[in-house]
């Protein structure tokens, strides 16, 4: 598919990359918490950043803008594209992705739907999951990143590779004695000499894949580099609340920007997270730490570039498609005492010290918030976009996917090189496995709130496709479709 | 031979160990097609029986430090424990920890019944009868006195858990396919087994414990359970004799509670597991670690321990008839030519010692369909003792780990010990959506160790607790 070569012929690839700090300022609200719970930054620890990787071949353009925060909802990324617009991108051809970092604010609300019919005051604001004036700062930074990285458009040969590195992510979800699922969190030794004996095993794998793809100009300079991997970014999250910080994703970047000081910025891509966390479930005294962690995926990707091999592609193309996705079924009793608590409190009803909405008040309009997005859209359309460059697909699925999901799509793909990027887009909630949506757990719970909305068999249409994208895109035929 | 006067509530347990160490030379079992002589000693091998009566009814349960048993031999013990302590054959479990660096105990790879294979060449049928001989007279008088010993008994039992000596070892590569992950060095390998997209399944991190202390406060007998294919050894020496992990953590609690005490290791349904990690560099195994990270877990959950009332011991079998493998017509008759082109072993020319590939597998392929042509099914015994709180479940065969969670999970026992390669040896079980992926515990052609065709380990599953329910 690739030939290699070190000319650099008109119509070649080009790439250009750039980053832009968006650091909020102090006191910005950081997500992650339920609604409510009003979680000032009170410290920066590391910078967050957005950046942009644009690559070109042929007149033709696309372009994967990350951003160091939670979450981006769907206005914002129609801004983001619409700038692109401007730039000579097709829409479908920009990829915005959020590292889901829970330690920096979220660009846009995701905890309700924006139907809800709920209007903060000015001091309550962050009780939507964001605030107006970081979403603007964000998307400017995206914007501007964007601009950057297409004036730096250089003539570039390709490279892929990956290592495998395991025990930085773990599967999050263990069945517990009694059936249910639990979510494992750090423990002492000495308090649980026997370990955390409510469990009993883990329901699913990991996927201990480190991927490389990495862009390089006629000089040796690298122009662009996309790394991924797949966790949730909350080592901080878990431990030091109060923090700003691009957590294990802006760890690994700074890691190797130091090994490679003179190499444009690292762009992460974090992969199908959605039951995955950054500690192991049975291992006493464990300590997250993203610094930690980013420098072992530092030193598993620089063993992985020291080994490339690069060659040349003129091969860039790209698929979107909106797939609609079933809602779960909201049973009636659910449905009528979310409708119940909503009557008796129409605006958030607060615990005594005014530190946090009750937790009743919040999963009833996070049950409720389904209603409103069913109104809008009657079946759920869950944006999918596939780019190809040269033997690599990036795969953009927005939301919290398991883990499962990205596994079956690297299984048998047409391409050797598969990068996913979840909470693309717009928020869509967790999309889990057939036997994690029967087993419930926060992912599936069954109070039906928001961020667990869809059908159970949600996951596996997405994949199906995404299969079928990637086979259109190397001309390949996919049985059944 | 007498019981002693039965009480309704009082508990009595007996347990003894009798050495069973082979002389050198005794064929290992864990590898086909030539005679993997016992050359050095690591570990002593030790038969192991614990007898619990209750209210007249007895249970027995007999291990030893061996690979796998066949149906003829654990029968044989199963009888003539019988005969000699009158406990039923319905009551009386073998099981044996699957250890890959010891003996096994009966043909295992080859039927009885195949002409092929001359007698001095026993070994490629799976054992040696003098030796299977030794251990199961052993086993037997392991029991006996144990039945001999029975005093009144406290029981109590607790549970911790480790997931980091057991690893599933079923790699799903990127093309879909399953590979068994193995060892390597991160000078050769520095960025680890590529081609491995993420592991199949799942492990079971529990460790069990089951202690019987007597009215002097000494503990006469230790259920140990834990989940992993023995192989520390194996992977690493050829030669060695060893009782692996199992052996080691039997020392190590022996050492920690006192000689009285005879452990008894409960091995699970480790099919699909292998006691080493898949993506770690330079690992290496080690089973006296194993066993010493084991005695470590077992200290710790011993100081936890209560007795608790044991209201009733019972024991159940239920036989489940599953359907066998057909081997393809095209693989049969290809089997059939090469046995009848060369009817005695054809050794390799390169080395003699060791039998060509194609001419062992031609063999198994015909040891499973002259089976399935004597019964279309196979006779899966699934046993449960239930002594309490706790349940003792017995199944034939490396169930993958993945029935025995499910098992575990519907259980209503407090702790449930899985023995796998119980009384009989029914080859690789695992869940269907494994088969459509194959690897070594699923080839396609038939052998004795994949012959039981899919859907299996879900039906054992829903008999097994079903049976786990029923009893009292």
């Amino acid at each position: 598919m690739s030939r290699s070569t070190n000319k650099n012929e008109p119509g070649s690839l080009r790439a250009g990359s750039a980053q832009v700090d968006i650091t909020p300022p102090l006191g910005t609200h950081l997500a992650g918490d339920g609604a409510g719970i009003y979680r000032p930054g009170k410290k920066v620890l590391d910078p967050l950043y957005a950046k942009t990787v644009v690559i070109e071949s042929a007149g033709r353009k696309l372009a994967i803008v990350t951003l160091d925060v939670i979450c981006i909802t769907d206005p914002y990324t129609r801004m983001i594209r619409e700038a692109a617009r401007a730039l000579g991108f097709e829409p479908e051809a920009v990829m915005v992705h959020s590292l889901q970092n829970h330690s920096a604010p979220s660009v846009g609300g995701l905890m309700l739907d924006p139907d809800f019919p709920f209007t903060p005051e000015p001091d309550t604001e962050y009780l939507s999951g964001s605030t107006a004036a970081y979403c603007r700062q964000a998307v400017a930074g995206a914007i501007s990143s964007l601009h950057a990285a297409v004036e730096k458009l250089t003539p570039v040969d390709i490279a892929y590779g990956r290592g495998i590195l395991p025990h930085q992510a773990f599967n999050r979800r263990a069945i517990g004695m009694n059936g249910t699922v639990h979510m494992p969190w750090m423990y002492k030794g000495k308090d649980q000499p026997l370990g955390p004996v409510h469990l009993r095993y883990m329901e699913g794998p990991d996927d201990p894949e480190v991927g490389v793809i990495a862009f390089r100009s006629p000089d040796l300079a690298l122009q662009a580099v996309l790394l991924h991997f797949s966790c949730h970014p909350v080592n901080l999250y878990a431990t030091r609340r109060e923090v700003i910080s691009a957590d294990w994703p802006g760890a690994w970047a700074t890691a190797l920007s130091k090994q490679y000081p003179a190499a444009c910025p690292f762009t992460v891509l974090n992969g199908c997270c959605g039951n995955l966390n950054p500690w192991p479930p049975m291992t006493p005294d464990f300590k997250p730490d993203h610094r930690r962690m980013g420098g072992n995926l530092a030193e598993m990707a620089a063993k992985v570039m020291d080994r490339m091999e690069f060659s040349s592609t003129e091969t860039i193309e790209w698929r979107m498609r909106q797939v609609p996705l079933p809602y779960r079924e909201v049973p009636e009793a659910r449905r009528k005492e979310a409708d119940r608590i909503l009557k008796q409190h129409p605006q958030p009803q607060w615990n005594h010290d005014r530190s946090a909405v009750e937790n009743e008040w919040f999963f009833a309009a996070s049950t409720k918030s389904i209603e409103y997005c069913r109104k809008r859209m009657p079946e759920f359309l869950y944006e999918v976009q596939v780019f190809r460059v040269g033997d690599a697909f990036i795969v953009g699925l927005s939301g919290e996917p398991f883990v499962e999901g990205q596994l079956a799509i690297k299984t048998r793909s047409p391409l050797p090189f598969v990068q996913v990027a979840h909470m693309c887009s717009h928020y869509t909630g967790y999309l889990p496995t057939l036997e994690g949506a029967r087993h419930g757990g926060h992912e599936a719970n069954d109070l039906y709130t928001n961020w667990a909305k869809l059908a159970p068999d949600s996951l596996d249409r997405v994949v199906a496709n995404v299969k079928e994208m990637m086979a259109e895109l190397v001309g390949e035929k996919v049985a059944g479709c | 031979m007498q019981q002693a006067k039965p009480s309704k509530t009082l508990l009595r347990a007996g347990a003894a160990m009798i050495d069973v160490t082979p002389p050198a030379g005794t064929h290992l079992g864990g590898t086909w097609g030539t005679l993997r002589r016992a050359e050095t000693l690591a570990d002593r091998l030790y038969a192991r029986a614990l007898v619990v009566e209750q209210g007249g009814r007895t249970l027995c349960y007999v291990t030893a430090d061996l690979e796998i048993v066949t149906e003829r031999w654990a029968t044989l013990i199963r009888r003539e424990i019988q005969t000699r302590c009158g406990i039923p054959v319905a009551d009386c479990m073998v099981s044996l920890p699957q250890i890959h660096s010891v003996p096994p105990l009966g043909n295992f790879l080859l039927g009885d019944e195949m002409p092929n294979v001359p007698p001095e060449h026993e070994y490629l049928r799976g054992s040696q009868t003098p030796y299977c001989e030794l251990a199961a007279a052993a086993m037997i008088e392991a029991a006996v006195q144990a039945f001999q010993k029975l005093e009144p008994v406290e029981m109590a039992h607790g549970r911790a858990l480790r997931d980091d000596l057991a690893f599933n070892r079923r790699g799903i590569r990127r093309d879909g396919t399953v590979c068994m992950p193995w060892l390597f060095s991160s000078q050769e390998t520095p960025l680890g087994p590529t081609d491995i997209l993420c592991l199949e399944g799942p492990m079971d991190p529990e460790v069990g414990v089951v202690t019987f202390t007597n009215q002097a406060h000494q503990i006469v007998a230790c259920l140990l359970h834990y989940t992993c294919h023995p192989v520390n050894v194996f992977a690493r020496t050829a030669h060695v004799l060893s009782a692996d992990w199992p052996g080691a953590w039997s020392s190590g609690v022996q050492a920690a509670v006192g000689a009285q005490c005879v452990p008894l290791v409960v091995n699970g349904c480790c099919g699909n597991i292998n006691p080493w990690p898949s993506f770690d560099p330079d690992f290496h195994p080690d089973h006296r670690r194993m066993g010493r990270e084991l005695t470590k877990t077992t200290r710790a959950i011993l100081k936890t321990l209560k007795p608790v009332p044991v209201e009733g011991i019972s024991a159940g079998v239920r036989i489940l008839q599953m359907p066998l493998k057909v081997a393809a017509a095209e693989d049969r008759r290809a089997a059939e030519a090469m046995l009848e082109a060369f009817p005695q072993p054809k050794w390799q020319e390169k080395n003699p010692k060791q039998v060509e590939w194609e001419w062992m597998d031609a063999a198994l392929l015909i040891s499973v369909e002259q089976e399935r042509e004597k019964s279309p099914d196979y006779s899966y015994e699934i046993q449960v003792f239930k002594i309490g709180p706790v349940a003792l479940i017995g199944l034939p065969g490396e169930p993958f780990v993945e029935g025995q969670l499910a098992i575990k999970s519907d259980s209503p026992a407090a702790l449930n010990l899985v023995a796998h390669c119980a009384n009989s040896y029914a080859g690789y079980i695992a869940p269907r959506a494994a088969y459509a992926r194959g690897g070594h515990e699923i080839r396609d052609k038939p052998a004795q160790w994949a012959k039981v065709a899919p859907g299996g380990l879900e039906r054992l599953v829903a008999a097994t607790t079903e049976l786990l329910k029923e009893l009292p």
